[in-house]
C-alpha cells in the first residue's frame, strides 16, 4: 500500500500551516475528531445489536431525535436563507468514511491499549500494564532496532540511487519510453509478487543468487540468505530498495524537469562540470520536493508489511521482524490485542515525532 | 548541419543513459525474468541445484493448469469485485468533497484539508486491531463488503487531493456562470466539473483500482474462507507449508499482475502526468 500525495498541494499546505497555525484550528480539529468519535461509537453499537428488536427500538430513538434536529436545522437554515449547510453536506460521505474507518479505529486502538485483551472477550482497564509489558521485553527493543535498520537502509539507498538515476534520465535521449516503462513496472506490480520472486532468488537450496555465486566458485556451501540471522536484514533491505526506487525516481525526475535550463547553460559557460552542476544547481532547486519525498518514503517504508511477511514471516527467531510485522504477530498469532494495540500506539508516536521533527528542521532554513 | 549535431548529441546521451543505468535496469527486470522462466517449467526442474536460466522445455500448459488446481478464476472475480467496488465508492465520496473544496472559499477549508492530509501519516497496520474488532462487531467479517469499505476509505484522502489538484486548474468563473444560470451545486458538479476533469478522474480511478488490486494486509485479515480470497492472498494456495509448487506459484503471481499492467500501459501517460502534476507545475 503506497502513500502518495499530491506534492504541490501538500507543500502549499505545509507552508500555510507553518505561517498561520492558530490555536483556533487546533480547537476545531479536536472538536471535530471528538464528534466523529462519538458518532462512530454510536453507529458501531447500533449495528452489533441490530438483530434484537427491542434493542433496535432503543437505538432508533436517538436516531429519530437526531433526524428531527437535522430537519429543524434545515428549516432554520432555509428560513434564514443560509446556504452554507448544503455545501458542507457534500463532505458528508468522505467524512463518514475517513472518520469511521480511519480516525475511529486510531482512537479505539489507543483505548484498547489500556485494557487487557487476550482473544476477543472485552477485557478490563489495566492502566499502562501493556506498555510495561512491551518495554520490559527484550524482543521489542531488538525489533525496534531492526525497524530503524530497515527504514534507514532502504531510505538512504533509495534516495541516493533515485537521485542518481533521475539525474541521468534528465536529458533527451532515444528510448526514453522504454526506460521509463521499466522504471515504472515495479510500481504497478503488487509488492507480494516481487517478494515471491525474490523468495525463489534467495532460496537456500535452489535459489538463483546461490547459482550466481556457484558459477564463480564451485566449492562453496549453499547460503540460506533468509535463514542466517546476519544475512536476513541486508537481503530484505535490498528488496525494499528495489521496490521503492520507481516512485522516488519518477518524482525526482518530474521535479528536475522544472529546473530552468538557463541555469545549467550559464554554469556551463562558467566552466562547471557535471558533478558541480548537480551539487550546486539541481540539489538546491529540488530541495522542497526532496523533503516531501523523504517524508512519504519514510512513512511508507516504516510501515511496509508485505515484503517481510511474504519473505520471512519475521524469522529466523524474530531476527527480521519490524514493528509492523511484530504487531501483526502479537495480534493475530498470539491473539494478544491489548499488547498489540500498545505497540500500534508506539508506532504511531514514533512516526509522528520523527515526521514533525524532520519537517520542522527541513522547512526551517 | 544543425540537425546532425543534434542527432549526434542525442546518440551520445542515449549511450550515457543506457550504460549508467544498466545495472539498475538489470536488477529491476531480474525478478520478472525469473518469474517468467520458472513459470514455464516443470516442478522437478525448479528444485534442482544449480537452477538453469532457461527452461529445457517450455510448458505453456502451466498457465492453464493453475486454473484447474485452485479456483484462480474465482479469485480473479473476487479481485475485480473488490477493486471495482472500492474504486466506485472512493470516487463517489471524493468527488463531491474535492468539488466543494475547489469551488468555494469555505470557513473550515484549512481544517478539512488538514483532516484529510493527516490521514496519510496513519499506517494501515496501526488500525488493523480496531478495524478487525469493528468488522467482527458489525458482522461483515469474511465478506467483500468489509474489504471494499476499508480500502475505499484508505485511498480516499489521496483521491481527494488528486481531484482537488485537477479541479483547481478549472477557472472558477465557469462554475459561477453555471450557478448564475440557476444550476445547483449538484448539477454543476456532474454536468460541468465532471467532463472538464476527466483526465484527472481517470488518473484517480486507475490509481485507486491498482492500489486496491495490490492490497495485501486488509485482505489477509478480513477474508478468512478460501472461496472469498482475492488474488494477492489466493495465490499462496501454492505455497502450503510443506509443498512449494514454485512453477505454479510464480505463474499465478505473474498472471495476477496482467490486468493491472495492461491497465497501466494503456493509461500510463495520464497516470504519470497526474501523479506528478503537482511537482511539474
Amino acid at each position: 500500500m503506497k502513500v502518495h500525495l499530491d506534492l504541490r498541494t501538500m507543500m502549499d499546505y505545509m507552508d500555510y500551516d507553518v505561517r498561520t497555525s492558530k490555536s483556533k484550528h487546533s480547537i476545531i480539529f479536536t472538536v471535530s475528531i471528538f464528534c466523529i468519535f462519538l458518532w462512530c461509537y454510536f453507529i458501531s453499537g447500533f449495528f452489533s445489536n441490530v438483530i434484537d428488536f427491542a434493542q433496535l427500538l432503543k437505538f432508533l430513538l436517538p436516531f429519530s431525535i437526531i433526524t428531527i434536529c437535522i430537519i429543524i436545522l434545515i428549516k432554520y437554515v432555509k428560513y434564514k436563507k443560509i446556504n452554507i449547510f448544503s455545501k458542507y453536506l457534500f463532505f458528508l460521505p468522505a467524512l463518514i468514511l475517513i472518520g469511521g474507518i480511519i480516525y475511529f479505529p486510531v482512537i479505539n486502538t489507543i483505548l484498547i491499549s489500556f485494557t487487557e485483551q487476550v482473544g476477543l472477550q472485552r477485557g478490563g482497564f489495566n492502566g499502562i500494564k501493556n506498555y510495561i509489558t512491551i518495554f520490559s521485553d527484550d524482543v521489542f527493543y531488538s525489533v525496534l532496532l531492526q525497524t530503524f535498520y530497515w527504514t534507514g537502509g532502504v531510505l538512504i539507498f533509495t534516495i541516493i540511487i533515485s537521485l542518481y538515476s533521475a539525474h541521468i534520465m534528465n536529458r533527451d535521449f532515444y528510448g526514453k519510453k522504454i526506460i521509463q516503462t521499466v522504471f515504472v513496472l515495479p510500481w504497478a506490480t503488487a509488492m507480494i509478487v516481487t517478494a515471491v520472486a525474490y523468495k525463489l532468488i534467495y532460496h537456500g537450496e535452489f535459489g538463483y543468487l546461490n547459482k550466481i555465486i556457484y558459477s564463480f566458485n564451485k566449492n562453496f556451501e549453499n547460503i540460506y540468505w533468509l535463514g542466517e540471522p546476519k544475512l536476513v536484514m541486508p537481503s530484505l533491505i535490498f528488496v525494499g530498495i528495489m521496490v521503492s526506487i520507481p516512485f522516488t525516481t519518477i518524482t525526482f525526475l518530474a521535479a528536475m524537469k522544472t529546473v530552468p535550463q538557463e541555469l545549467y547553460e550559464s554554469a556551463e559557460i562558467d566552466g562547471a562540470n557535471s558533478i558541480q552542476k548537480f551539487i550546486n544547481i539541481t540539489i538546491p532547486s529540488i530541495k522542497h520536493v526532496t523533503t516531501v519525498v523523504v517524508l512519504i518514503n519514510f512513512i511508507y517504508i516504516f510501515n511496509s508489511f508485505p515484503i517481510i511477511w511474504v519473505l520471512t514471516h519475521g524469522g529466523p527467531v524474530y531476527r527480521s521482524h519490524i514493528m509492523v510485522t511484530y504487531l501483526y504477530e502479537v495480534a493475530f498469532t498470539r491473539l494478544n490485542f491489548g499488547v498489540a494495540s500498545a505497540i500500534a500506539v508506539v508506532i504511531f508516536f514514533i512516526i509522528l515525532i520523527i515526521s514533525v521533527t524532520y519537517v520542522h528542521f527541513a522547512e526551517k532554513e | 548541419m544543425h540537425f546532425e549535431k543534434y542527432q549526434k548529441r542525442m546518440l551520445k546521451n542515449t549511450l550515457i543513459v543506457f550504460i549508467s543505468l544498466l545495472p539498475i535496469l538489470i536488477l529491476i527486470l531480474f525478478p520478472y525474468f525469473i518469474m517468467l522462466s520458472t513459470a514455464l517449467r516443470t516442478l522437478n526442474e525448479c528444485i534442482v541445484f544449480p537452477p538453469k536460466w532457461f527452461p529445457s522445455k517450455i510448458i505453456w500448459r502451466n498457465f492453464v493448469d493453475i486454473f484447474k488446481l485452485i479456483p484462480l478464476g474465482r479469485f480473479f472475480g473476487n479481485s475485480f469485485v473488490v477493486g471495482i467496488g472500492a474504486t466506485a465508492l472512493c470516487f463517489l465520496c471524493s468527488l463531491p468533497a474535492a468539488f466543494i473544496l475547489a469551488r468555494y472559499q469555505l470557513k473550515f477549508k484549512s481544517t478539512i484539508l488538514f483532516l484529510i492530509l493527516i490521514t496519510q501519516f496513519i499506517a494501515p497496520a496501526i488500525m488493523i486491531i480496531a478495524l478487525f474488532k469493528m468488522v467482527l462487531r458489525t458482522k461483515i467479517m469474511n465478506t467483500h463488503l468489509a474489504l471494499i469499505i476499508t480500502d475505499a476509505s484508505f485511498f480516499l484522502p489521496f483521491s481527494t487531493w488528486l481531484l482537488l489538484g485537477f479541479l483547481k486548474t478549472v477557472p472558477n468563473s465557469i462554475f459561477e456562470a453555471a450557478t448564475i444560470d440557476g444550476a445547483s451545486d449538484f448539477k454543476t458538479m456532474f454536468k460541468i466539473a465532471l467532463p472538464i476533469v476527466k483526465p484527472g478522474l481517470v488518473t484517480a480511478i486507475i490509481f485507486t483500482f491498482i492500489e486496491v488490486w495490490n492490497e495485501f494486509l486488509f485482505a489477509l485479515i478480513f477474508l478468512t474462507s478460501f472461496e472469498k480470497r482475492v488474488l494477492t492472498i489466493g495465490i499462496f494456495a501454492f505455497a502450503a507449508r510443506n509443498k512449494f509448487e514454485w512453477n505454479y506459484l510464480l505463474a499465478s503471481a505473474l498472471l495476477s499482475t496482467v490486468p493491472v499492467i495492461i491497465l497501466f500501459f494503456v493509461l500510463q501517460k495520464y497516470y504519470i502526468r497526474g501523479l506528478t502534476a503537482g511537482a511539474i507545475k
